[in-house]
């Protein structure tokens, strides 16, 4: 059963784009499922989310890191 | 002139006489009375002088007892301002020190209360900077550059897993 990958972005994603994720997601996971979400409060980049284990490298992540190590 | 000597004799005979109920009518009792006055006389004054002396003593206790005193309370006087002095300087100094140490107080607590100002403001300053930048770029990123941004991040998700 393919694994279920959620990709968060502001825009969609080109089929380039698609085909390079899913291709690297597919090297450590086996078979994924990629469902795609728009969220502009992301500002740049995109999240993915796969079970249990999230990856943000949206501009909104990086600049509330930015603001954790400035505090 | 006939000198009568019956006549010289009767008058000195009465002369005597006469004088001699003076005598002792009148000079003894005269001379008594004249001696005791003498004696009273004397004992006022033996009694006056030793009054006289009594009261020179008491001047000169008196005096003495007053020398004493003044010298006294002008030594009372000299130590109670002594102590007078030492315990206002006693109290300047306590006060100086009160007044340093209240002031040092203050400003330690005016740059206490300074430094949590400025970090709360840098914090809120910072917090706005960067919400701010939040609305810009997402205002001002433009679909090529959101492009460029998702593959930097597939990139990054990529070298992360």
């Amino acid at each position: 059963m393919p694994t279920q990958v959620i990709v968060t972005s502001t825009i969609s994603l080109s089929d380039a784009q698609k085909k390079a994720l899913t291709s690297g997601l597919e090297k450590k996971y086996g078979p994924v499922s990629v469902t795609e979400k728009i969220d502009e409060k992301l500002i740049g980049g995109l999240k993915v989310t796969v079970g249990s284990e999230q990856f943000d490298a949206s501009l909104a992540a990086k600049i509330s890191q930015l603001k954790k190590n400035l505090k | 002139m006939d000198i009568q000597f019956s006549q010289i004799l009767f008058q000195l005979i009465n002369f005597g006489l006469v004088f001699g109920a003076l005598s002792y009518l009148m000079y003894k009792p005269v001379l008594k009375t004249l001696k005791q006055r003498s004696t009273k006389i004397q004992e006022s004054q033996k009694a006056a002088d030793d009054l006289i002396t009594q009261k020179a003593d008491m001047d000169k206790t008196n005096q003495k007892t007053l020398s004493q005193a003044k010298k006294e309370a002008t030594e009372l006087l000299t130590d109670a301002k002594k102590q007078a002095d030492k315990k206002k300087e006693e109290l300047m100094s306590k006060a100086k020190t009160d007044v340093q140490q209240y002031l040092t107080d203050e400003k330690e607590k005016w740059n206490q209360e300074k430094q949590q100002l400025i970090k709360q403001l840098e914090t809120e300053m910072s917090e706005a900077v960067f919400s701010i930048t939040e609305k810009v770029l997402g205002q001002s990123v433009d679909k090529k550059t959101q492009s460029t941004l998702i593959d930097q991040s597939i990139a990054e998700v990529l070298k992360t897993l």
